[in-house]
């Protein structure tokens, strides 16, 4: 007999529930093994809270028509496993006289069941469809074998199911000699497509008909009609599994369309409350492919959150969720606020080769070439020297407002991306800060500066080689001797370069190729002994010594960079943004030419016009002396070509008045008397200087931006490293010297096109 | 105003439109026109009866559920926001309320009692379900055990 009907007691109202004894404090049946708390159901109601208030609860008191009351709206698997929970209750629900509440049960499901089949019980259904174990060994299993009315994993499935093939077929005629009982068998699939019997009905099936047969009074018509019966009972339940398995399939869509219904109503509470504390241009600008962005996704996945409870999150979840989402967002914020200081820098860069292009304009049309135009700070110096666009940046507001509008220009490449509220306000005021006379003081002051750093370099150098052989302190006027000649160190340049080049030249402001740290002991580089200046004068630097290594980035990388502008808390490398780096930034870029200087101190000391101490590079400028090199005999050449010709072992340039033409008078050497407040030799035209001196003055194109050089011979611009090969190959020129062609090259912002 | 003596002897007042949403209560003041004499609630507790007197207040007006003639409907456990505010905050006595409602006759309340606490079995495992209701396990480890696989009628069995 089954224990289980004779252990079922008869149900009253106080079997159903025993009210539990009073236990201690921290003893409470109801406290989570980890110590946590738990929500359960839909309420927010703790279910420690709930067993407290339910344990005085006088359920067993209900009437019974009440208790089904409540029954009525729960579904099977639910009367499955409260039916599970003690005798009274299984007494109550497995009950046959308790079918219309498993009735009812179905009539609550979505989608709607399939109906009772003939083979099961109410019980047995509701087991079959919502309980997703296997049937065997109880392990976790989704797989429904819907016609054997069981759930199999892999494992059971080699157990419980043969093959449906020949040699089963052989064998089952062999037994009872007659295979159509095969045919109703249930079947089901494996991993693959190959149908499978099931060994416990196939042995039911078997065992009943061997008793047929062999029992008495079996004949074939009796046999045929068992085996008919058996085939149409399996046609019956082959029918209604395609109901359930269609059941199944809807009713996952259904519960995968609910669970993405929860998903997204998490979101959106999560979205609101983000909005709600301020963040709501980072989400607008977190694009994503799908409803929310990835970080409210992840968050409405959040492990802390109970995916079960279909009401909105509260308070606690929140909290819970929220360091996730504000690190994601914070990050978003910053990103933001580099895209409006970005969009902020471009507007500058292009304004200010506007007001450059403008400024140049200006002084075309008034035909007068008595200013010198480079010497303009480039727009690394305006960011990083204190001024007034530096506090311009510092002082107006950041917006993090991601809607963008483009503006157009005069024509379709001059646009900007810019933010229409925001953007075009600050494009203004960069205008009309570069149109003050804040700005042309600010110019002023920061060539002023430049020149000191310039002296700085020069004054150092000659401390340490003593290169002028006197004790007396540097002074401005220094930095224009024409013996005074400085060097780019930047890398394939080399250049040597006189105070106004240096302000100027190109490589000063680049952003890469900067001299690698150790490279640094250079003998033009300060902190070095002047003995070994002196010694490092002397030595032959063409092979002997390594080639010089150079870093692709900023020298200050990991450093506080002196470009660094922190507005809003986040800190803004401008310069690399823009690609330009102030003037000599990391003071590398520029040092002192030993040699060139030695050079050109020998050159002017064996002139007998020139005087080696006092002659001033406007005076060469201006009367530019024609040069021959005893050694190499090469044709004749102009000052700046003096410095290819540094090797003094090799070669021996001098001064040839012999080639000078016949209109030359030494006494014609302009002399220039030395004044600090308009040090620009162009100022200073000498009546009755040279065709030659005349050719040197001012003039250039927007397109020598570009191109950085003009070919003097047939005025076409040039890039400056095709200079050599042009006018070897155009002009048959082996010599490139300065007044070969005209070096535009300069610091400039781009012009624009 | 009509007053109402709870078990423990305390008076409530309540309108008549309030009362009236009690099947009970609307065929007692039918007969009884004074308002001047209590209608006492034997059955009722004070605690219980307050919150019953609350859930009329507000449900004032509302039409009057019409009993189903389809009796095997799909029930959805659906419960509107007040609803569900009131009958978590009243858990603690959620059966006394059924209680009160079904001796009430308020139809609306009962059901409201009734999809609360089955919103609380729905989804539970066998062992949520004897904790939250405090039912004994008197099953012995084999006897769950082959519940698990028997799944026929008990007398079937």
């Amino acid at each position: 007999m089954n224990p289980l009907t004779v252990t079922t007691p008869p149900l009253t109202s106080d079997s159903l529930i025993h009210p539990p004894k009073r236990r201690r404090n921290g003893d409470d049946g109801s406290a989570e093994p980890n110590g946590k708390r738990r929500r359960i159901g839909g309420g927010n109601v703790t279910r420690r809270k709930r067993n407290i208030l339910l344990k005085a609860a006088i359920i067993q008191e209900l009437p019974l028509e009440l208790i089904f009351e409540i029954l009525y709206h729960l579904q099977p698997y639910d009367l499955l496993r409260l039916a599970r929970t003690s005798h009274a209750f299984r007494g109550l629900l497995m009950h046959k006289t308790s079918a219309f509440l498993w009735r009812q049960a179905r009539v609550n499901v979505e989608p709607t069941l399939p109906a009772l089949p003939f083979d099961l019980t109410e019980p047995a259904y509701a087991h079959m469809l919502f309980h997703h174990y296997c049937t065997f060994c109880e392990k976790r299993c989704e797989k429904a074998m819907w016609e054997c009315r069981v759930r199999c994993c892999k494992k059971c499935f080699k157990n419980k199911f043969i093959p449906d093939n020949t040699d089963t077929r052989n064998s089952c005629f062999n037994l009872l000699q007659n295979d159509r009982v095969l045919s109703a068998v249930p079947k089901a699939t494996g991993d693959g497509f190959r149908p499978h019997l099931y060994i416990e009905v196939l042995d039911s099936l078997t065992s009943e008909l061997l008793n047929l047969t062999t029992g008495s009074g079996a004949d074939n018509g009796t046999i045929e009609e068992w085996i008919s019966y058996r085939v149409s009972q399996y046609t019956t339940v082959k029918s209604h599994a395609t109901e359930c398995a269609s059941w199944d399939s809807a009713r996952k869509a259904l519960l995968a369309q609910e669970r993405a219904d929860a998903r997204n109503r998490r979101c959106e509470w999560i979205e609101e409350r983000a909005i709600t504390e301020g963040w709501d241009c980072e989400i607008k600008s977190l694009h994503s492919y799908s409803r929310f962005p990835l970080v409210i996704t992840h968050a409405g996945n959040h492990p802390s959150i109970n995916k079960k409870d279909k009401n909105a999150l509260t308070d606690a979840d929140w909290l819970r969720i929220k360091p996730t989402i504000i690190l994601r967002l914070q990050s978003q914020r910053t990103e933001l606020y580099r895209q409006a200081m970005r969009r902020r820098l471009l507007l500058l860069q292009d304004t200010y080769a506007k007001f450059l292009v403008a400024s140049v304009s200006d002084v075309l049309n008034s035909q007068e070439p008595a200013r010198r135009l480079w010497s303009i700070p480039s727009l690394g110096d305006l960011l990083t020297f204190s001024g007034p666009i530096r506090h311009l940046l510092e002082s107006t507001p950041l917006s993090r407002d991601p809607v963008l509008t483009p503006i157009w220009g005069s024509n379709l490449k001059d646009f900007s991306i810019v933010n229409a509220s925001n953007d075009t306000d600050f494009f203004n005021l960069i205008q009309s800060t570069l149109s003050s006379s804040e700005f042309a003081e600010f110019m002023e002051e920061w060539k002023n500066e430049k020149e000191k750093e310039l002296l700085s370099i020069y004054s150092r150098a000659t401390v340490a080689s003593d290169c002028t052989g006197t004790d007396t302190e540097a002074q401005l006027s220094d930095l224009h001797l024409a013996t005074t000649v400085f060097k780019c160190n930047a890398l394939g340049c080399g250049k040597a370069l006189y105070y106004d080049e240096a302000l100027e030249h190109n490589c000063t402001t680049r952003y890469h190729f900067e001299q690698e740290a150790s490279f640094t002991s250079r003998p033009s580089c300060p902190g070095i002994e002047p003995s070994q200046n002196q010694s490092l004068l002397n030595t032959d630097w063409s092979r002997s010594k390594p080639l010089p290594s150079f870093v692709y980035g900023s020298s200050n990388e990991g450093n506080s960079s002196p470009s660094s502008i922190v507005l809003h808390g986040i800190s803004f490398d401008c310069c690399e943004i823009l690609q330009v780096k102030p003037w000599n930034d990391g003071g590398n870029r520029i040092s002192f030419n030993y040699r060139g200087s030695r050079l050109a101190r020998r050159i002017l000391e064996r002139d007998r016009y020139f005087d080696s101490c006092k002659t001033t590079i406007e005076q060469i400028r201006a009367c530019d002396p024609p040069l021959s090199c005893n050694t190499c005999f090469w044709s004749k050449f102009r000052w700046p070509g003096i410095f290819l010709h540094e090797d003094v072992k090799i070669h021996d340039p001098v001064i040839d008045w012999a080639e000078w033409s016949s209109s030359f008078a030494p006494s014609l050497i302009p002399q220039f008397e030395w004044d600090n407040s308009s040090p620009d030799w162009y100022s200073s035209q000498t009546p009755g200087t040279s065709t030659q001196a005349q050719d040197n003055s001012f003039s250039f194109s927007l397109e020598e931006w570009v191109f950085g050089s003009r070919c003097r011979l047939c005025n076409e611009l040039l890039h400056p490293m095709a200079v050599s090969e042009h006018l070897r190959l155009l002009h048959d020129t082996r010599t490139v010297e300065g007044n070969s062609y005209l070096d535009t090259n300069s610091r400039l912002p781009r012009a624009p096109t | 105003m009509f007053t109402l003596l709870s078990e423990d002897g305390i008076s409530f007042q309540a309108e008549r439109d309030v009362l009236e949403r009690s099947v009970l209560l609307k065929n007692m003041l039918e007969d009884v026109q004074d308002s001047s004499n209590s209608i006492p609630l034997p059955n009722v507790a004070s605690a219980v009866l307050e919150k019953v007197l609350h859930f009329c207040e507000h449900h004032r007006g509302d039409p009057l559920p019409v009993p189903e003639e389809d009796e095997t409907r799909m029930r959805k456990i659906v419960i509107e926001d007040w609803d569900y505010d009131f009958i978590s905050a009243n858990c603690d006595i959620v059966f006394e309320i059924i209680m009160a409602a079904n001796y009430l006759d308020i139809k609306d309340l009962l059901d409201l009692g009734c999809k609360y606490v089955a919103s609380l079995i729905k989804g539970k495992s066998t062992e949520q379900i004897r904790e939250l209701f405090h039912i004994v396990n008197d099953l012995t480890p084999e006897e769950e055990e082959k519940i698990k696989k028997e799944n026929q009628w008990a007398e079937a069995v």
